[in-house]
């Protein structure tokens, strides 16, 4: 899915640019799974939040402080600092805006973890729990010889 | 505002507790209505069948009602209780997200002032409810194994236990190096079909609502047959008030319909089953001339002795893959080593230790059902989500909250619901005995994960959104000075109003109250037959 090819609700070209830059260092690229920029997941923010205006109005607020501080510390714009320099951004952004940041969070791992690609590498198969469910042994009665042994453990009124 | 036909009885709210009271009186041919806030759910569309359901659990299945907030859903101001409440408002209540765990409270529950000279003693035994847990275990359909050294002898289950999987065997292990107790927990998921209703086939997330009808909600155990028998169930109403004649007597209720028209429904009884916190909120909300501070409330108890089961969160962390999302999420083994009362221990009464199992890669990386938090942003986040996803086991130390008269229900008269009704505000503090009791089921817990093999522990010390059970409110006793209702369930002030859902708890063991909840709406309604 490439997010800059649909339509956002709320999100300018400039902030889908911005969120997908932010995206890529909550979960970056690595360990076999990619980025949650790369994968798209802006197109998620964007639909989440565009749903709830006092959720988009955090956004909104929330990235301007990511463009803020990014010039209060480094003088430049988040796409322009290096890999450290973005961290350290969003660091300073998560300890003063922690409603803000625990938003983003929170709905990028939603949008990066009901992604079939993503659900696919952990190993799993990419469907839904139901309507096939999963298999499991039985429970073995035999376990219990030694809890039997105890005797009544309950007192008498 | 039209005026009703009188009925016999309305009953509000049509969750545990309201579902088994209708159907016992429509099954004697009582004239019953029941008005239910929310709607029908349709367990084929529970999000359990669909790419994104994880994210149902974040927004309109989420058990918080703050969070779905929908319009059949009232805000609580939880701003003071370090324990957010949590419900459901739909056919079924809050078994619609209910995890499905069954225990009934234990002998020694209902006498706790007999045996430990604390709170007060229920105005029944264990072996009187006896017969109506049997009954709801019936009507219910119970996956369990009889012969647990917990609890006197029990009748026979109706299904096998539900299968523990790679993380029950391994965590019942532990419990077994360490000489404890253990045994399957009873389980309203079906593990063969029963009474209509298909088996579980282990999906996992049940408090997302049961696809299957496994699960005993009770829009698919009560109700069905409720309705069969003549009892009417009208979705979408809102009750504002009890009212009162000029006897005072209860004459019915005025409620708003589907359309938001004011309605009132008369009736010869008026039974309250909206839970621990609806149910205070309403008899609070009801004030007349004759009850100026809410209906029922001479005692002015409505409210007050409000009872969560504060649960602490320890989680092991595995080298070796668990799979624990697979299987009913919340019911698998639990264990009562520490229940009964052990002064040396520097606590009265004791917890319960459920096992729950994992979810899924979204739960997971939010802080699992633990509630740790979510997982570290950045470079560490894969290989922290690989160490936890599928491999970790977490056990809910439920301890036993006794009731203290300042954790509290009252009207918050600057909050209210889509109609206009004013909400309860939360007030709320965990005992300094509740403390000492989930410090040592911490210490507990980390033993017995540590003897399973977990080579490390994730401890959350209290869970906040964690207010699944709300008791207390409108407690059961022989003495209207210190009680609402008495040995029957009825007001001592209004003869006929009933109170029947875990409200009118006096205290509230260390187990899920629902089936010992919807014993007592059994045992209320056998009582209510032969009074009238």
């Amino acid at each position: 899915m490439n997010n800059e090819q649909k339509s956002m609700i709320f999100l300018s070209q400039e902030q889908v640019s911005l969120v997908t830059e932010i995206l890529d260092q909550l979960i970056p690229r690595g360990d076999g799974f990619p980025g949650a920029g790369e994968l798209g997941i802006a197109q998620h923010i964007d639909e989440t939040a565009g749903k709830a205006p006092k959720l988009r109005r955090l956004f909104l607020d929330g990235l301007n402080s990511v463009d803020i501080t990014s010039f209060e510390m480094y003088s430049d714009c988040f796409s322009n600092l290096v890999g450290q320099q973005k961290i350290e951004v969003l660091k300073d952004v998560e300890s003063r805006e922690p409603n803000f940041f625990k938003e983003l969070v929170k709905h990028t791992y939603a949008g990066y973890y009901t992604n079939r690609k993503v659900i696919d590498l952990l190993g799993l198969e990419a469907r839904p729990p139901q309507p096939l469910g999963f298999e499991l042994e039985p429970f073995d009665p035999s376990l219990l010889e030694n809890v039997k042994k105890r005797g009544k453990m309950y007192r008498d009124v | 505002m039209d005026n009703k036909d009188i009925v016999d009885v309305v009953v509000i709210g049509s969750g545990a507790s309201g579902g088994a009271f209708t159907r016992s009186l429509a099954e004697a041919g009582f004239d019953v209505i029941c008005l239910e806030q929310g709607s029908w759910t349709k367990p084929q569309e529970y999000a359990s069948s669909r790419d994104d359901w994880e994210l149902s659990r974040l927004s309109y299945m989420s058990p918080d009602p703050n969070v779905r907030g929908l319009p059949e859903d009232y805000p609580v101001n939880n701003t003071e209780s370090p324990i957010a409440p949590l419900m459901h408002n739909a056919v079924g209540g809050s078994t619609i997200h209910w995890s499905a765990h069954f225990p009934r409270f234990r002998p020694s529950d209902f006498k706790v002032k007999t045996l430990d000279g604390v709170a007060s003693d229920f105005p029944m035994t264990y072996g009187d409810l006896e017969p109506y847990f049997d009954t709801n275990d019936r009507i219910s359909g119970v996956a369990g194994m009889i012969g647990d050294p917990g609890y006197p002898p029990k009748s026979l289950r109706q299904t096998p236990p539900v299968p523990l999987g790679k993380a029950g065997e391994t965590i019942a292990g532990g419990f077994d190096r360490l000489g404890w107790h253990w045994w399957p927990s009873d389980s309203t998921v079906l593990t063969e079909a029963y009474d209509g209703r298909s088996k579980c086939n282990n999906c996992g997330p049940c408090d997302i609502g049961c696809y299957r009808k496994a699960k005993a909600s009770t829009d698919v155990t009560y109700w069905p047959k409720a309705i069969a028998l003549g009892a009417v169930l009208k979705t979408g109403c809102r009750v504002r008030e009890i009212t009162i004649d000029a006897d005072g007597l209860a004459d019915g209720v005025v409620y708003y319909d589907q359309n938001g028209d004011l309605q009132k429904q008369r009736a010869r009884s008026v039974v309250v089953a909206c839970n621990g916190i609806g149910s205070p909120r309403l008899l609070l909300n009801s004030t007349s001339g004759r009850f100026p501070n809410g209906i029922a409330n001479s005692s002015g108890l409505v409210g007050k002795n409000l009872m969560f089961h504060p649960y602490s969160m320890v989680t092991g962390v595995y080298n070796e893959r668990l799979d624990g999302y697979k299987g009913p999420i919340g019911c698998s083994i639990m264990s009562q080593e520490f229940y009964e009362t052990d002064t040396s221990r520097g606590f009265t009464r004791g917890y319960t230790f459920q096992i729950a199992r994992s979810s899924g890669p979204l739960n997971t990386a939010l802080g699992g059902l633990g509630g740790h938090g979510p997982i570290p942003w950045g470079s560490e986040h894969h290989s922290v989500l690989r160490e936890r996803f599928a491999h970790t086991i977490t056990i809910a130390v439920i301890g036993e909250d006794l009731p203290e008269y300042t954790n509290m229900v009252t009207i918050d008269q600057n909050l209210s619901d889509s109609h206009g009704i004013p909400s309860p505000k939360i007030s709320y503090t965990v005992s300094p005995n509740s403390e000492r009791m989930m410090d040592h089921g911490i210490t507990k817990a980390v033993e017995v994960l540590g003897a399973s093999g977990a080579k490390d522990v994730i401890i959350n010390p209290l869970l906040r959104p964690a207010g699944w059970h709300l008791m207390g409110t409108a407690k059961m006793g022989t003495d209207p000075h210190t009680s609402v209702v008495d040995e029957f369930c009825r007001t001592h002030d209004v003869e006929n109003l009933y109170v029947i859902d875990g409200s009118i708890l006096v205290t509230g063991g260390a187990v899920n109250p629902t089936s010992t909840i919807q014993a007592l709406a059994l045992y209320a309604a056998n009582k209510f037959k032969e009074h009238n």
